[in-house]
């Protein structure tokens, strides 16, 4: 019973809880080891899991922790994701994309700057497509502060996007 | 296409006033391959949006070795003994709180005193009772005065 309703509630939840925890860690090694570190928690208290209203939250929630937690312990550690990224092509020409791809790489910058929280409230609205209740749940935070924090971290994103374009980036 | 329409849900999106759908809306618009001068400037972000939402973990946990490890199975019985458990302590320790504090004790040591041992049977003892502690209480008077007498004659010889 337990381990069925884990592969068909939480397994699914893999990608998003990987994607959140690299989006905190900047690392797919320390994404990957958060999300393991996860699922092992989340499969120990699985006596409580009638309790929880939404599991995938709460996955999410613990993958924030143990996320922060781990990289506080790791301040010096220096993230590999902006150097590592490949443009994808998705239909446009190899000029495009990569032209696209320097971009991106702009954006990811941009991104970087962004304080943690905002950073987190505009992945979790963007790129999971989560309500700001969830949002507002999975990050611990009043539900005003997920809307400043999505307008201050979209405005950086504007003003960046058309800095770009101003100097002919 | 109605690129007011888009311009106006863009300008509402990085407000950040936009619904779950019109953010949709958007992502789709920008798929296009041909898009608009105007718009150019804003298909960076949403092709690192939608890059970022395919990016999925190598890792595969469906025959995890955790996942192998069963629920320890638990009696009804035994949580009715750790609840009952639970109760027995709760009021061991409040009676424990009760039968140790000072307020208790006090009251004991109040009950323990019978005054009535100590009260005069008859006047004449009442009266001898008066006597001896007035006497006492006069002698330590004069006790008071000689040492106070004592004392000045001292400075007064200095």
């Amino acid at each position: 019973m337990s381990l069925q309703f884990f592969n068909t509630h939480i397994l699914p939840a893999k990608d998003k809880l990987y994607r959140f925890a690299l989006r905190v860690l900047g690392n797919t090694a320390d994404a990957e080891d958060v999300v393991q570190e996860v699922f092992i928690k989340t499969w120990n208290q699985r006596s409580e899991w009638p309790s929880i209203r939404n599991i995938e939250a709460w996955c999410m929630t613990l993958t924030k922790n143990l996320s922060i937690d781990r990289k506080r312990g790791q301040r010096y550690h220096q993230p590999e994701e902006v150097a590592s990224f490949l443009p994808d092509m998705h239909g446009h020409s190899p000029y495009q994309a990569t032209v696209s791809g320097e971009l991106v790489q702009q954006i990811h910058a941009a991104l970087a700057q962004l304080p943690e929280k905002q950073r987190l409230v505009m992945h979790l609205r963007d790129i999971e497509g989560q309500s700001y209740q969830e949002i507002a749940d999975i990050l611990e935070m009043p539900l005003s502060q997920v809307k400043i924090n999505l307008f201050r971290a979209r405005q950086h994103i504007r003003e960046t996007l058309l800095k770009t374009e101003a100097y002919g980036l | 296409m109605d690129y007011k329409a888009i311009h106006d849900l863009l300008d509402k999106y990085f407000e950040g006033e936009t619904s779950l759908e019109e953010e949709k809306e958007l992502a789709e618009f920008f798929q296009q391959k041909e898009l608009s001068q105007e718009f150019q400037s804003f298909r960076p972000w949403f092709d690192y949006l939608k890059q970022e939402k395919s990016r999925a973990s190598a890792a595969r946990y469906s025959n995890a070795p955790w996942l192998q490890v069963q629920p320890k199975s638990q009696k009804p019985y035994f949580k009715i003994i750790r609840h009952l458990g639970k109760v027995a302590a709760a009021m061991l320790l409040a009676w424990a709180a009760f039968y140790f504090s000072p307020m208790n004790n006090k009251e004991k040591q109040t009950a323990a005193i019978d005054w009535s041992k100590y009260e005069p049977a008859n006047a004449e003892e009442a009266f001898r009772l008066t006597k001896k502690a007035l006497l006492r209480t006069s002698a330590e008077l004069n006790r008071g005065a000689a040492l106070a007498v004592k004392e000045v004659t001292k400075v007064k010889r200095k």
